[in-house]
């Protein structure tokens, strides 16, 4: 047998990634994931395509001036009642997926055959991320376009910019899928999955916190909200998201009466940067605590 | 240290975790193509040990080489091979998908990929069972699937950590040949089991481990070696007397004097041969001759007695 070990090079650990991204996806195919997703989803939708279909055929009939401004208003929120359990289901689906990533594969012993091969942790880590994130950003981005093009088709909500918004609601399971990720290196399954589905609250909160600050002019409410959103930023990018969705103006008119639901304060664009580096430092974190745990 | 003689070479490796001692000042060495065996009672540093050779645990102190490269270079495992005791795969893969993923994993081209599955799952007596899921897998099979996933990357040593303790009497006997195959290709395997007799039968060069440190180490024909008894079979009987003088002459006792058989005790085994000849040459009729070596398991007991006995001295 051949004596010669081999060097590494950018392309062998990319190759090294992939790997692990693809049996990422191998699983959740071999799983049912996508089945069950896709059975799910389609009931998700198809009540919500009832809700707007009779919905429609009561407000797109009015005619005048207020009525079109009232009829505008009632389809971006019908569209936004649809979103906002869209965006539970696919954020809950993320940390579940992902809490066991790592820790799950240590229980059961699978990470030892992979990891006493020449791949570095942090290879396995990203191969990770990349699977479970990949995977759950296009679930998102689906879900999202169906519920908007549902709402367009039925009760012709106004959208603005639906491909801008899904780049922000895909950043949503991106950085679940970071947190569970980084929780899965350090913590046993269920510890990071109390502690993730706990964070994700916690960003919905203060997200909501922030936005009712903005509504009374209260400094300390929203100063609360911004910390939130810089510790776990996916309200953020849910609100950044619905923004560029809608046109300005039609869902904060509601806010006061919808809590969490409305879109008054807007996240900054160094938010929005901050939210991409967020992911990849995470990432970075889970990689670098993964490889000085002893296994 | 030489680079190139040893596939596997460790000085003064020692691993705690925080009070508690896993490996303490292991230095060891394993020639290229030998078949070494490690020995220890549960909770020895096996495991420990074997983990930080593939990168599941940093040493605390000490160093290693492995196939040249230091253990630190993740690199020096792309010929190495691995059997956890504790073995699990996914098992919502088939054989032949397992292997494809560690293959990719070790940089191997998919044409060689494969061409080296069908070969390792014949090794291992799993040639009809590529395309088999796992999860419908027996204990007896997946160890054997796990040996083959070993070998996939044709390593240049291989790490079994207990590798018979799911099979059955024939599987044990297969994993056996598979051992000495593989030794005649050149391939230093590094051999955890409990099951003496298998390490008897295969390892060229034996240590044994307790408490997390290094009790005995050496070939396994040396470790073996020394005082023994000769059971020899007579066709017609011989007086007491005329063995009583062979025996002093040798230094030995006799220990059974029967009308077709005797029992001596010899200082050492290189004098059976002359313990034969001089048995004949007082008139003896040998018919047969056995030497109860001493075993393994017996070297074993007694080496860990002996430390358990020192450890309550210095308590």
């Amino acid at each position: 047998m051949s004596s010669t070990a081999g060097h590494d090079t950018l392309s062998a650990s990319i190759n090294r990634i992939l790997a692990v991204t693809g049996l990422t996806f191998r699983e959740a195919y071999r799983r049912k994931v996508f089945i069950a997703a896709l059975v799910m989803s389609g009931g998700f939708l198809l009540l919500f395509g009832l809700g707007l279909h009779y919905a429609g055929s009561q407000i797109l009939p009015q005619t005048g001036v207020a009525d079109e401004l009232a009829r505008r208003v009632v389809a971006t929120q019908m569209l936004n009642f649809g979103l906002v359990p869209a965006s539970f289901i696919v954020g809950l689906t993320a940390v579940f997926a992902s809490v066991g990533s790592v820790s799950g594969e240590l229980d059961t012993g699978v990470a030892y055959g992979v990891l006493s091969r020449p791949v570095r942790r942090t290879e396995v880590v990203v191969g990770k991320f990349l699977g479970l994130g990949l995977m759950l950003a296009a679930y998102d981005v689906l879900l999202v376009t169906a519920l908007a093009g549902l709402a367009a088709w039925q009760v012709a909500t106004p959208l603005r910019n639906l491909p801008g918004a899904l780049l922000f609601f895909a950043l949503e399971p991106l950085t679940l899928v970071a947190i569970a990720v980084l929780g899965s290196v350090r913590l046993p399954t269920l510890a990071n999955g109390v502690l993730c589905t706990a964070a994700y609250g916690v960003a919905w909160v203060g997200g909501g916190i922030e936005q009712i600050g903005g509504i009374i002019k209260n400094p300390i409410m929203v100063n609360i909200g911004i910390v939130t959103s810089l510790l776990i930023p996916v309200d953020a990018m849910h609100r950044k998201a619905m923004s560029l969705l809608v046109p300005q103006g039609l869902l904060g008119l509601d806010a006061a009466g919808a809590v969490g639901m409305g879109t008054p304060a807007l996240p900054s664009v160094w938010m929005t940067v901050y939210a991409l580096a967020y992911v990849v430092v995470v990432v970075w974190l889970a990689g670098r605590a993964f490889m000085r745990r002893d296994l | 240290m030489t680079v190139g003689e040893f596939a596997l070479e460790t000085n003064q490796l020692t691993k705690h975790y925080g009070q508690k001692v896993g490996c303490e000042n292991v230095t060891l060495s394993v020639a290229r193509g030998h078949v070494f065996g490690f020995l220890g009672p549960n909770g020895a540093g096996k495991s420990t040990f074997v983990k930080m050779m593939v990168g599941l645990i940093t040493p605390t102190s000490g160093d290693a080489v492995l196939l040249g490269r230091p253990l630190s270079d993740f690199c020096a495992r792309a010929k190495v091979g691995f059997l956890p005791e504790n073995f699990r795969y996914q098992d919502w893969l088939t054989p032949a998908e397992l292997l494809a993923f560690h293959g990719r994993l070790l940089g191997m081209e998919p044409a060689v990929i494969a061409e080296a599955a069908p070969r390792v799952l014949a090794l291992v007596g799993l040639p009809d069972d590529a395309n088999t899921k796992i999860r419908s897998m027996s204990k007896g099979m997946q160890q054997r699937l796990g040996l083959a996933n070993a070998l996939i990357g044709e390593p240049d040593l291989l790490f079994l950590d207990e590798p018979t303790s799911a099979l059955d009497p024939i599987g044990r006997h297969d994993v056996r040949e598979i051992l000495l195959h593989l030794k005649g290709l050149g391939v230093s395997v590094f051999l955890n089991s409990h099951l003496l007799s298998e390490v008897e039968s295969v390892c060229d060069e034996v240590a044994v481990i307790d408490h997390g440190g290094v009790l005995e180490r050496g070939s396994l024909v040396d470790l073996l070696a020394g005082p023994c008894e000769v059971e020899v079979s007579l066709a017609e009987p011989i007086t007491e007397d005329a063995v009583t003088s062979v025996c002093f002459e040798l230094g030995g006792v006799l220990r059974v004097h029967e009308p077709a058989m005797l029992v001596i005790g010899l200082p050492d085994d290189k004098l059976v041969a002359s313990l034969v000849q001089r048995l004949v040459g007082v008139g003896a009729r040998v018919v047969g001759v056995h030497r109860r070596r001493r075993t393994l398991e017996a070297l074993f007991l007694q080496t860990v007695a002996e430390s358990g006995r020192q450890e309550v001295a210095h308590v």
